[in-house]
């Protein structure tokens, strides 16, 4: 069918697309300023003010340079991936299974293991006690610091129970039918009905991960060749704290134009990989998050 | 084949996870058990929290410095560096108290409480009593200088910090600047001050001027233009500004020198703040000084000044000379310090002014915690101790000499074979020829021990005998600058509240700050009326806040100061 084309419906289409184009732009912008000023001459960068539309002065790739010969920069990319990696496999698995568990039926106390969970979303243990566990536990300035308590998140688990909930039963009775235990069931029979849920979660959890700097500032002290990219990237990027301006050496410093271009550099280099996978990975996204939401 | 893969991935997964568990610990001089034949103590290990800084991709521990490595085999003991990571330092430290889990050595930058209560709750020792015998360099340091040693103990007699000790005069950084290059443009060269001097000195001097700088940014087309730029709470806490018109910071010493006085309830803040309305009205104070961030050091208007159209700033050491020129775009600046202008109107000399300390304690002290055994203290203290000597002192702030830095890899990678100083035949210091060359990379603190000991050089005896090695001729002109004025109104930084002053510090200090910072800004806008009767009441108001609880506090702990 061809939508007719009244005067209302152009002018919706006008505003709508209009709207979009701005919001787009608004999107792009911020990125793109960074991309052009990564690339400007340090000294002119410095006396920029507003939006760069193209690179300040000649073309320099001298900020480039300089983070990536910065072995904190390789080491935490590396520590990152490996991050990312192990979290998400561990919280594929244990959503699975959690989410599984807890769709059953026949499951006895299924309702205070869910109230369990969703206080863990609700409420924080807090910063201290946090510490004194990964403390207590012996983990403290290693990587398991990092990885432990990026490994489960109740939200994911509530997500594929809601998953779950959604298939027929007649899958499950089939298989049951067939002599299928519950393992066979849950791995070969109904996950695969549910990879846009799994995509959906890698995603969330790849992203969080990547981004993730605070757990490594707290756990891992002593450790810095352990931290992730986004705890170095962070520390670049304020890298002009006043108590230590104080300090005399450290002001002079502040003179040094091309710490402001390597800022600039280092988040490029940080958020290039997520911006050229996420394209990619967008289209489980809508169907994901719509099959894992909970309906009335 | 996919379960020979899966075991495969996990394999190397495990792998890479396993090789982050044997750490960087690097093995200590008596790894072996053997003990080094100069030391023949046992070898320790102790920690030391303190902030992080930029290695210059040298190494990316603080574990591994030159000076540290140094020190760690001179002393048979190893190091060991909790840095935390940048913009999470003050976190990080009360995380340190909150869990009660203390490193041996604490560097107290990010500490503001009282250290009275922090011994008091048993988290830090007093050093006093192993002082003359553990430290008798650093002793004998305080016990010649009347005011350090003031400093150094609290009213009861403890020490709780070991400071570095910051010669402020030679080591000034950072002051107020302005653009030479436009008063000789706008006059054809032929600048004459009302005072007759050389540089800006008195008001009437800045009055001149600032209309010059005005009429030149508007000449310049630029659309955004500042001739001269204040914080954003209208005055410099510490007092820079403020201190021509006779006022001080927040806390100072009255004309008499022996009362306390709260800078921004003066007659002479009156003059300040209403001169500052007069040059904002007439369009020389930046008009958006009030809405920038409330940033120390004005990060936020490098637009303004790298960019040419800032005319008078608190710029910095680095920023002096022709060093913001762009000449490739058109952008010569003369840029030279300036120091406070003197309100001669109002009867202020050169002798009524000031700012800042000569010698002073560096803000970055440290304290040892009371994780410390007694032998364990008495080992970091003789360590410490050695920074306060000549030979220390100098390897710390300077580097290793060429004897010491031909074993050091780091200094071999950067080709600082000959180490980065020298003392020549006539005993003087001298820094090695290659660092002063144009293209010697700017390696920081990376190469020398100036992060762990902090501060930037303590007081040599005889400071003739020492090579201005840091700073070329127009920096240190521009020091000289900066600490032109007397500091006997500063309120010594050693001046220490007990808990009965504290708690009523905490009661209302923050209240005060927060309304003179809302108001001053409003009067020199012109939101607010400034008139002999409005400043009046803004004074009303500050002592209806408890101003003169809080100034009795502090009246009464410095002249238990003074008592020490």
């Amino acid at each position: 069918m061809v939508e007719k084309l009244t005067p209302g419906r152009v002018i919706f289409n006008i505003l709508n697309y209009g709207f979009m184009i701005l919001f787009g732009i608004a999107c792009v912008l911020p990125l793109w300023h960074v991309l052009m000023a990564s690339v400007s001459d340090p000294r002119m960068l410095m006396s920029a003010s507003g939006i760069l539309f193209r690179p300040l002065g000649d073309i320099t790739m001298d900020g480039y340079r300089m983070v990536l010969a910065n072995p904190s920069i390789i080491t935490g990319y590396i520590n990152t991936i490996l991050y990312v990696l192990i979290t998400t496999v561990i919280m594929i698995a244990g959503s699975v299974i959690g989410g599984f568990l807890l769709s059953r039926r026949e499951l006895k106390l299924k309702g205070l293991l869910a109230i369990f969970l969703l206080i863990t979303m609700m409420f924080g243990g807090g910063m201290i006690p946090s510490y004194m566990v990964i403390k207590g536990l012996g983990i403290l300035n290693t990587r398991w610091a990092v990885i432990l308590p990026g490994c489960m998140n109740a939200f994911y688990i509530m997500m594929m129970k809601s998953a779950f909930d959604q298939l027929s039963p007649s899958y499950e009775e089939s298989a049951k039918l067939d002599g299928a235990g519950p393992l066979t069931i849950m791995v070969r029979i109904l996950l695969p009905m549910l990879q846009a849920n799994v995509a959906v979660i890698v995603m969330f959890n790849v992203i969080m991960q990547w981004n993730s700097w605070f757990n490594a500032s707290i756990y891992l002290p002593k450790s810095r060749d352990l931290w992730p990219l986004a705890l170095y990237m962070r520390e670049v990027l304020i890298n002009n704290d006043t108590a230590k301006m104080a300090s005399s050496l450290d002001a002079e410093q502040a003179a040094d134009y091309t710490a402001n271009l390597v800022k600039y550099c280092v988040t490029v280099v940080g958020t290039l990989p997520l911006l050229c996978a996420y394209p990619f990975a967008q289209k489980y996204f809508v169907a994901g998050v719509q099959m894992g939401g909970v309906k009335g | 084949m996919k379960k020979l893969l899966a075991l495969l991935l996990c394999g190397t997964m495990s792998i890479g996870l396993l090789a982050g568990c044997g750490g960087t610990e690097k093995e200590s001089p008596a790894a072996d058990g053997s003990l080094p034949e100069d030391n023949p103590e046992e070898h320790i290990t102790f920690t030391y929290w303190i902030y992080a800084d930029d290695y210059k991709n040298l190494y990316t521990s603080l574990n591994d410095n030159p000076v540290v490595q140094y020190l760690n085999d001179k002393f048979n003991v190893t190091m060991e560096f909790q840095t935390p990571a940048i913009g999470s330092e003050a976190d990080n430290f009360n995380l340190m108290l909150g869990t009660q889990d203390y490193t041996d050595v604490m560097n107290m930058t990010y500490y503001t409480e009282s250290l009275g209560t922090l011994y008091e709750e048993g988290v830090i020792l007093d050093l006093a009593p192993y002082l003359e015998e553990y430290m008798p360099n650093y002793y004998a340091l305080l016990q010649s200088n009347e005011e350090l040693r003031r400093m150094a103990y609290d009213d009861e007699g403890h020490m709780f910090t070991l400071y570095t000790l910051d010669d402020v005069t030679r080591n000034h950084w950072g002051g107020f600047v302005y653009r030479r290059d436009i008063l000789e443009t706008m006059t054809g060269g032929n600048v004459q001050f009302p005072s007759g001097n050389e540089e800006p000195t008195t008001v009437e001097d800045w009055d001149y001027m600032l209309p010059l700088m005005k009429e030149y940014f508007e000449a310049s087309g630029l659309q955004d233009t500042a001739c001269l730029i204040i914080p954003a709470i209208g005055y410099t806490a510490t007092g820079e500004l403020q201190a021509g018109w006779g006022a001080t910071g927040i806390f100072g010493l009255g004309m008499d020198g022996e009362t306390v006085e709260y800078g921004p309830s003066t007659e002479q803040f009156y003059n300040y703040v209403s001169k500052m309305k007069e040059w904002y009205d007439a369009g020389y104070v930046y008009q958006d000084f009030a809405s920038r961030t409330n940033d120390l050091f004005y990060m936020p208007n490098t637009s303004l000044t790298y960019g040419g159209a800032a005319g008078v700033w608190f710029g910095i050491l680095q920023q002096v000379s022709d060093y913001m020129s762009v000449p490739d775009a058109g952008l010569n600046m003369d840029v030279r310090a300036v120091p406070a202008p003197l309100d001669t109107e109002h009867g202020v000399t050169e002798e009524m002014a000031g700012s800042r300390v000569t010698i002073a304690p560096a803000t970055d002290a440290r304290c040892i915690s009371s994780t410390c055994d007694e032998e364990k203290l008495v080992r970091i203290l003789t360590l410490f101790d050695y920074l306060y000597t000549e030979e220390g002192d100098n390897i710390c702030q300077r580097g290793l000499t060429a004897e010491l830095a031909a074993d050091d890899e780091i200094y071999q990678k950067v080709g600082l074979e000959d180490g980065a100083w020298y003392v020549d035949e006539n005993g003087n210091y001298c820094v090695n020829p290659k660092t002063l060359e144009a293209d010697w990379p700017d390696y920081g603190m990376a190469l020398n021990g100036q992060r762990i000991a902090g501060g930037t050089s303590a007081p040599k005896e005889d400071p003739a005998n020492e090579v201005r090695d840091y700073h070329d001729d127009a920096e240190d002109a521009a020091s000289g600058q900066w600490t032109k004025y007397p500091t006997d109104r500063v309120l010594p930084s050693g001046v220490t509240l007990n808990a009965e002053e504290n708690a009523v510090y905490q009661k209302y200090y923050t209240g005060i700050n927060d309304y003179v910072n809302t108001m001053i800004p409003k009067f020199i806008i012109g939101t607010e009326e400034l008139t002999e009767e409005t400043w009046s009441a803004y004074v009303e108001q500050l002592n209806a806040l408890g101003l003169q609880e809080l100034l009795e506090a502090e009246q009464s702990a410095y002249e238990r100061y003074q008592e020490r």
